[in-house]
């Protein structure tokens, strides 16, 4: 065999190997996909279980009283939270008769289903966490991700006993926005993931007259629309608006919560019909 | 002392004899005609399986790293240690094979098109085989070299099939560049513990522990 064959017959079998891969049938590859993510999720649910107990044996070197004091402060949080809840379920009776006064389409529902994270990946590339529930628990795709700070994401694959999220942070996610007060939807995206600095995204199609800097910044919420996610949950804060080159609207940039980053507990809202 | 000192490189450590491939200058390493490497006693579904589990180690390594790492908002990419030996070692069908599925491993927990990874994976595979007869491959200096080069070209690559999605691709270059920094670092610390892994467990299997330890 010629030498110069010889040398080119690796390439030559790489070849071989993409066309083969370019060929095989979509359903074949989505199964190794699931069967290879599988294989690799006990090792990752395995090492957070690991983490639980060594957070669990460090709490346990805490005084009693630390825990008496930590106890007070939790029965009055738990106090200030009862009373929310009575109000909150005085106003879903309103809204319900309003809706049914008006013959309005009912919002909704969601079911709060709490989550562990189990592993944080947070590239330059994409922004994801693989949360400890999945289908066990009827999460499904799309669904919402939130925390005590805004949203975190939305489910984008759900496995057998874990799910993975997009991070808001992450240029996958788009999703439509409002400034606090304002009704008129703006585009926001992920993507901006500075190393050593907070996480953000950018928005487009921002009105004219709205205005914010570093100095005085402009809360972004959801909008409601789409129907992922429910309306009036924290995106971030709006630090940066400025005129875009077509001159109709401005763009600007958004400053994600830093506890993004270290999240360990999450909620996934599972929307009342999938249940 | 006129002489040159004998040569002391190993039998088994030299390409041909961890191929099965006839060896370019026979005389100058008669020792392998005549002698049969351990490796290549092992089946190559043995050997394929072994550089799986290990890629499965790393993979399971590097991800509790970028956990711990994620609050500083750095990232750790070492995926060409997955295809380093294989590609200095292996005969090119089985270290290919390996290669793929060690990037079939790293794709599923990417949000990529599945195959993305093992393709680069098998292009590294292609490459460093090509020229691993022209460079010093036996001592692991050289193999960190190597999986440092094979990762700097992973990583650029990979990149530039990424950078489309952003809404801000000019911003996203000093974090790729810190993240591939912090890459090159890690790798040049865990390189040789991984390679000595990787080795000890195919001498432990073709049970001949001295020649690849």
């Amino acid at each position: 065999m010629p030498k110069r064959f010889d040398q080119a017959r690796p390439f030559l079998t790489l070849g071989l190997v993409v066309a083969a891969w370019l060929i095989v049938p979509t359903v074949f590859k989505t199964f190794t996909r699931a069967s290879f993510f599988e294989l690799t999720a006990p090792v990752s649910v395995a090492a957070s279980y690991a983490r639980d107990l060594q957070e669990y044996w460090s709490l346990r070197l805490r005084s009693n009283s630390e825990l008496i004091e930590a106890g007070r402060d939790l029965a009055r949080l738990n106090a200030s939270y009862d009373l929310a809840v009575q109000q909150n379920v005085e106003m879903q009776g309103e809204i319900a008769r309003l809706e049914a006064i008006l013959r309005l389409p009912s919002y909704s529902g969601y079911r709060s289903e709490h989550a562990r994270v189990v592993r944080r990946d947070f590239s330059g590339w994409w922004q994801r966490l693989t949360i400890r529930k999945g289908k066990n628990f009827n999460f499904t795709v799309g669904s919402p991700v939130v925390f005590s700070g805004g949203v975190v994401g939305r489910v984008s694959e759900v496995f057998a006993y874990t799910a993975t999220v997009d991070l808001i942070s992450s240029q996958t996610v788009r999703l439509a926005a409002v400034v606090e007060g304002d009704i008129r939807p703006i585009s926001y995206q992920g993507g901006l993931n500075p190393t050593f600095s907070s996480a953000g995204g950018v928005i487009e199609f921002v009105p004219l007259d709205i205005f914010a800097s570093a100095n005085a910044t402009k809360r972004l919420v959801t909008s409601g629309l789409g129907g992922v996610f429910p309306p009036g949950l924290t995106i971030g804060s709006v630090i940066k608006v400025e005129p875009s080159t077509d001159g109709l609207f401005k763009s600007g940039e958004v400053k994600l919560d830093d506890r993004l980053a270290a999240l360990t507990e999450v909620t996934v809202l599972v929307p009342l019909e999938s249940y | 002392m006129t002489g040159s000192p004998p040569s002391r490189k190993s039998p088994c450590s030299s390409p041909s004899s961890l191929t099965n491939r006839p060896a370019a200058h026979p005389i100058a390493s008669p020792v392998v005609l005549r002698t049969r490497s351990p490796l290549s006693r092992l089946p190559p579904l043995l050997r394929f399986s072994l550089i799986f589990l290990s890629t499965l180690l790393l993979w399971a390594v590097t991800a509790q790293l970028n956990h711990a790492l994620a609050p500083w908002r750095l990232y750790v990419f070492v995926g060409a240690l997955a295809v380093t030996l294989p590609a200095l070692t292996f005969p090119f069908k089985t270290g290919l094979l390996a290669s793929f599925c060690g990037g079939l491993l790293f794709d599923a927990v990417a949000p990529v098109s599945f195959g993305t990874h093992a393709l680069l994976f098998a292009l590294t595979h292609a490459v460093v085989f090509n020229f691993r007869d022209r460079v010093p491959r036996d001592d692991t200096l050289s193999r960190v070299v190597i999986a440092l080069f094979a990762n700097l070209g992973l990583f650029l690559i990979f990149s530039f099939t990424q950078v489309a999605r952003s809404p801000a691709p000019a911003s996203l270059w000093p974090r790729l560049f810190a993240d591939l920094a912090c890459s090159q670092i890690c790798l040049a610390l865990i390189a040789p513990w991984f390679f000595a892994i990787q080795a000890r467990a195919l001498a432990l299997l073709a049970d001949d522990t001295h020649r690849y330890a």
